[in-house]
């Protein structure tokens, strides 16, 4: 798989892609046509209801198109057996959601441990430098003993972070990742995913915040389910609250 | 990859499980139960365990006992005889008895049983030797006996020729026939029988001529396991039919061989209703249980989604779910494992009549109740994961409205667990109430001071010396001894479990007593045994022992039988058992009823004779401020004075004994307790919990009402005539089938009325207030940060 990464210039290809929730008939998403390289920073807005998340889970693999092509890492997903995309979301793509979804049960480090479970390279003696290096990473390399129930959002927020990156993933998919959060751990979040993209990870971000979209190095807009690129910044302020 | 994930699965399940100390409470909730549980079945098969006479667990014998009026007695021989010619079954007695048995070298009282055969079928085999002639015995042939084993190697492993030997029994020469096998200890538990003879010999070795059971003979039936299952079913009503039982009456056949079939009863039943109640108890661990596991699913799904994101496929999700069911299965049983002590210590204190010592853990049989447990928990759980994946939807939002059939199944499970309580509660306040009354029942004697003197069994039946005053003279003696104030002779001593019966008739021919087999309860007293207990005599005087033909009788026995008599033309009659002739006794006294065996049980129709010669049967009780043990001293010296077989001294404070009587009735009281505050807790925890958890996912839409301008107290309101209509038929219907089931309650309960609807709407009130607090406790707290639901 590594060797499909160097040899393809782009990450992520999707084109004239259409998607509809089984049992409905309205499509979410109409041709969208996304070209992700590597390293890239991306913002995508819409109002809510827009398709933004549709378009994100398409992103990691947890939804299949229903029409259209989408390509990661050179592969057509429409024909990985579902083990290799169980691989790929594993070493390739780390999750960011809104509302952090850590286990309550178990300590800082085995969230951010839990990814390492499903990587067969990695063995269980490494966990705990691996995990380690991604708590240094954002700022949390104090907590591991902690629960998730003794950390502020902001921190939960970024133990949510480390757990993504602790495969050392290519991609990082974030759904409103500051959706829950004041606006000073907002920007402790967003200070961290630039960071982030400066030392190499792609990061595909979604935001009803027009400020913080400003961030990325590109904007698209979702609009009744077809995606804009937008090119300047100030045009987007449709954002929903 | 495999391995790894394994280890990681188990490494993870265990911190979650050490986190999550609310479900290991919940699992040793229903771990508790199952353990008594567990207990009870091996005391059960313990208890029917009779390899002490050499039989297996499936030999084909069966105990049989006739029940009236709550009393058994061995089968008669008529009876025995319809069910032979009835069905292909042989009926058998045994009877143990201690003679005097002398050989050349030694003379020593041992005990010998008396069976009538059956050693073939039930595939007792002699070492030496044959039980031909013990399975067949002629009338008037030469007395025969099977050795034990013990008692051979004991004195006999050097003689050779065993086998023909001759020694004396009870003055009567006897042959011995046969060695018995090494595995046959007695035909009784806690026995050890030294020689068996034919059960048709006793007569012979009594100089008896015509021979009834006694009450301490066993009967059995010997034959197949199938006829015993035709056998058990139909006996009952076809001896009723054939008019050979009356309607209250009762043929009980069961495994209980070798032991005391009043204990037997006793104990059964009392398992029986422990294990009833324990039963519902589990049920309702069981609910509670599921309730909260339902809850752990919820979070089991949301983590499995997670997992998801994290790169888990199917196949690693599908090797976690086994593997977390597993586990917790396994927790779960290891729970039980750890409990089964506890529960052997709890059983021991609710069931005071069996010692635990006895009990013998059957591993084979633990490990297969255990594999039984793990499938039907395993299969339990599976249901509940599907049923919950069914019909809970993950969802990553925060606010969530709880779907109406969710709310549906949430209260119908917290008003189903909630009518158990309240029936449990209120079952227990009337135990409660119904002890409280059994504990202030006058017993017709009075026990500070008075102390209960037993022999053992006469050995030896030495020939009554009619016509002496032995009694007499011990009264004289004792009473004489500066520290004894009072002595009386009776042959029934209170509490004392000693009986004896007689035949007795009304002068209009009705049979006095239990069933219509003529035993009548009759006591032999010397004058003074009522001042002695402090006794109460009503009309009359006591008995004399100059005036032979006056006897006193008992409360119980005037009202029923004496109606609208006065005591002067009261008069009862006598069988004679030689001849069958009726004698006429003058009733010259009634008695306030004694309750010989304990104030909960019933009082027999009683006479009370006047005693003359003593025959080694009679009890003594004493008046005296001194202890029991100088007592015994001083008691034993007079009696060795006398010339009368007495044996083995006890002496007893007759308060020790009502306090050992009540020990089973305190017991009872003790599961009650336990099983009440055990279920109280798990309500009030779960009635908390399950609200908790329905108002977390109700917060949306009780935020949105909330804001739209409801005030807390109507949204209190409407949540509460939700749950009081599904409480309602909930409660009735539980109610109606406690209603229906109260007769294995009425049991325990004598005198005591079952329905008390001021006592059961009260309870049902505290728990609907329960239900009312915990609602509005919780509705507020979600109300305070309602913002939260809604942003
Ligand atoms: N599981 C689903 N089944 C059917 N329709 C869905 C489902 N999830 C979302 N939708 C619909 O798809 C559209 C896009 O939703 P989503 O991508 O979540 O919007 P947002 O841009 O707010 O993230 C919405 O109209 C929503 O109703
Ligand atoms: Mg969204």
């Amino acid at each position: 798989m590594s060797d499909i990464i160097k040899s393809s210039p782009s990450l992520i290809e999707m084109t004239s892609l259409n998607f509809h929730y089984p049992k409905t008939k309205i499509d979410v998403l109409q041709n969208i046509n996304l070209t992700i390289n590597q390293g890239d920073y991306i913002a995508i807005v819409g109002t809510s209801g827009s398709g933004k998340s549709t378009l994100l889970s398409i992103l990691g693999l947890l939804n299949q198109p229903t029409q259209g092509n989408y390509s990661i890492l050179g592969t057509n997903t429409t024909r990985l057996t579902q083990s290799s995309i169980s691989l790929i979301k594993n070493h390739e793509i780390g999750f960011i959601f809104q509302n952090f979804n850590l286990l309550t049960q178990l300590s800082v480090f085995d969230n951010v441990a839990l990814p390492l479970t499903y990587n067969p390279q990695v063995k269980r003696a490494q966990y705990r430098n691996k995990v380690l290096k991604a708590l240094h990473q954002v700022d949390m390399g104090d907590f591991i003993d902690r629960s998730p129930d003794q950390l502020s959002g902001g921190q939960q927020q970024r133990v949510a972070i480390a757990r993504a990156l602790v495969n050392e993933p290519s991609l990082i998919l974030a759904d409103e990742p500051t959706g829950n959060l004041d606006s000073k751990n907002s920007l402790q979040v967003f200070d961290l995913l630039e960071r982030l993209n400066i030392q190499g990870k792609t990061i595909c971000l979604i935001t009803h915040d027009d400020a913080y979209a400003q961030k990325a190095k590109s904007i698209w807009q979702i609009l009744d389910g077809k995606l804009y690129t937008e090119g300047n910044h100030k045009t987007v302020g449709q954002g929903s609250v | 990859m495999t391995y790894k994930l394994c280890v990681d699965l188990i490494v993870n399940w265990l911190k979650q499980m050490t986190n999550n100390l609310s479900f290991l409470l919940v699992i040793l909730f229903l771990a508790f139960p199952i353990s008594i549980l567990i207990n009870f079945q091996l005391i059960e098969t313990s208890y029917l365990d009779a390899n002490f006479a050499g039989l297996s667990k499936d030999s084909p014998i069966r105990n049989s006992v006739l029940v009236e009026e709550g009393k058994s007695q061995p089968l008669p021989y008529y009876i025995s005889q319809e069910i032979e010619n009835k069905w292909p079954v042989k009926s058998v007695y045994e009877r143990s008895i201690s003679f005097e048995v002398r050989n050349e070298s030694s003379k020593e009282s041992k005990l010998i049983s008396f069976i009538s055969g059956g050693f073939k079928s039930l595939d007792i085999k002699p070492l030496q030797g044959s039980l031909e002639s013990m399975e067949f015995p002629k009338l008037g042939q030469e007395l025969v006996a099977a050795i034990s084993y013990i008692e051979w190697k004991k004195h006999l492993k050097t003689t050779k020729n065993v086998i023909g030997k001759k020694i004396q029994i009870n003055n009567k020469t006897v042959t011995i026939v046969a060695i018995m096998p090494e595995n046959f200890i007695s035909f009784r538990e806690h026995q050890t029988t030294s020689f068996v003879m034919p059960y048709k010999q006793l007569p012979e070795l009594l100089d008896d001529v015509d021979y009834s059971i006694t009450p301490d003979t066993y009967s059995y039936l010997i034959g197949n396991n199938q006829v015993f299952d035709s056998l058990t079913q139909d006996i009952t009503l076809y001896l009723q039919n054939e008019a050979l039982l009356l309607e209250e009456s009762d043929i009980l056949i069961n495994r209980a061989i070798g032991v005391n079939n009043q204990k037997y009863l006793t104990v059964s039943k009392r398992i029986y209703l422990l294990k009833t109640l324990f039963w519902l108890l589990l049920l309702f661990c069981f609910i509670a249980f599921n309730n909260f596991y339902s809850g752990e699913c919820a979070a089991k799904q949301q983590e499995y989604k997670i997992r998801a994101f994290c790169g888990a496929s199917k196949v690693n999700l599908l090797v976690q779910r086994f593997l977390d069911m597993f586990l917790t299965v396994m927790l779960v049983i290891v729970f039980c494992i750890f409990c089964l002590p506890l529960g052997h210590y709890f059983v021991q204190l609710f069931l005071p009549q069996v010692s635990m010592e006895e009990v013998r853990t059957n591993f084979s049989q633990l490990l297969n109740i255990i594999s039984y447990l793990f499938f039907c928990v395993l299969f339990f759980m599976s249901i509940v994961f599907l049923i919950q994946e069914k019909l809970i939807k993950t969802t990553f939002g925060r606010g969530q409205s709880a779907s109406f059939s969710q709310k549906v199944q949430s209260y119908t499970l917290l008003a189903l667990l909630l009518s158990l309580t309240t029936i449990a509660l209120y079952s227990s306040l009337l135990l409660l109430e119904n002890q409280r009354s059994i504990f202030k029942t006058h017993l017709g004697f009075v026990d500070e001071n008075r102390f209960v003197v037993t022999f053992d069994f006469p050995e030896i039946r030495s020939e009554i010396l009619q016509a002496n005053n032995t009694a007499q003279l011990l009264l004289q003696q004792l009473v004489s001894n500066p520290e004894i104030k009072q002595a009386a002779i009776t042959s029934m001593p209170p509490l004392s479990e000693k009986t004896s019966y007689s035949q007795w008739f009304s002068t209009t021919g009705e049979s006095i007593g239990t069933g219509a087999h003529g035993n009548t309860t009759e006591d032999t007293i010397s004058a003074d045994y009522f001042t002695t207990l402090g006794t109460k005599i009503l009309l009359g005087n006591s008995v004399d022992s100059l005036k032979p033909m006056n006897i006193v009788v008992n409360q119980a026995l005037w009202d029923r039988y004496f109606t609208d008599q006065t005591l002067a033309d009261a008069q009862l009659l006598n069988v004679n058992t030689m001849n069958g002739e009726k004698t006429a006794y003058r009733v010259v006294g009634v008695i306030e009823n004694i309750y010989i065996s304990g104030p909960d049980t019933q009082i027999e129709p009683t006479i009370y004779s006047p005693v003359f010669a003593l025959t080694g049967f009679e009890g003594l009780v004493i008046e005296s401020q001194i202890s029991a043990i100088k007592l015994t001293k001083i008691v034993a010296k007079i009696i060795k004075t006398l010339d009368v077989s007495f044996n083995g001294i006890h002496i007893v404070s007759l308060s020790e004994l009502i306090e050992k009587e009540h020990q089973p009735r305190l017991a009872i009281l003790k599961v009650t307790l336990t099983a009440t505050v055990l279920m109280f807790i798990a309500a009030i925890v779960f009635c908390f919990s399950t609200i908790k958890q329905l108002t977390d996912k109700n917060a949306r839409e009780l935020a949105l009402r909330y804001c739209e301008g409801a005030k807390l107290g109507s949204l209190i309101g409407r949540e509460y005539l939700f749950f009081i209509i599904v409480f309602i038929p909930i409660i009735m219907g539980v109610v109606t089938l406690f209603t229906l089931k109260s007769d294995l309650l009425q049991k325990l309960l004598v005198g005591t009325s079952l329905f008390n609807i001021t006592a059961i709407t009260l309870i049902g009130i505290c728990i609907l207030l329960l239900v009312a607090i915990s609602l509005g406790y919780h509705i507020k707290q979600k109300l305070r940060f309602a913002w939260l639901s809604l942003s």
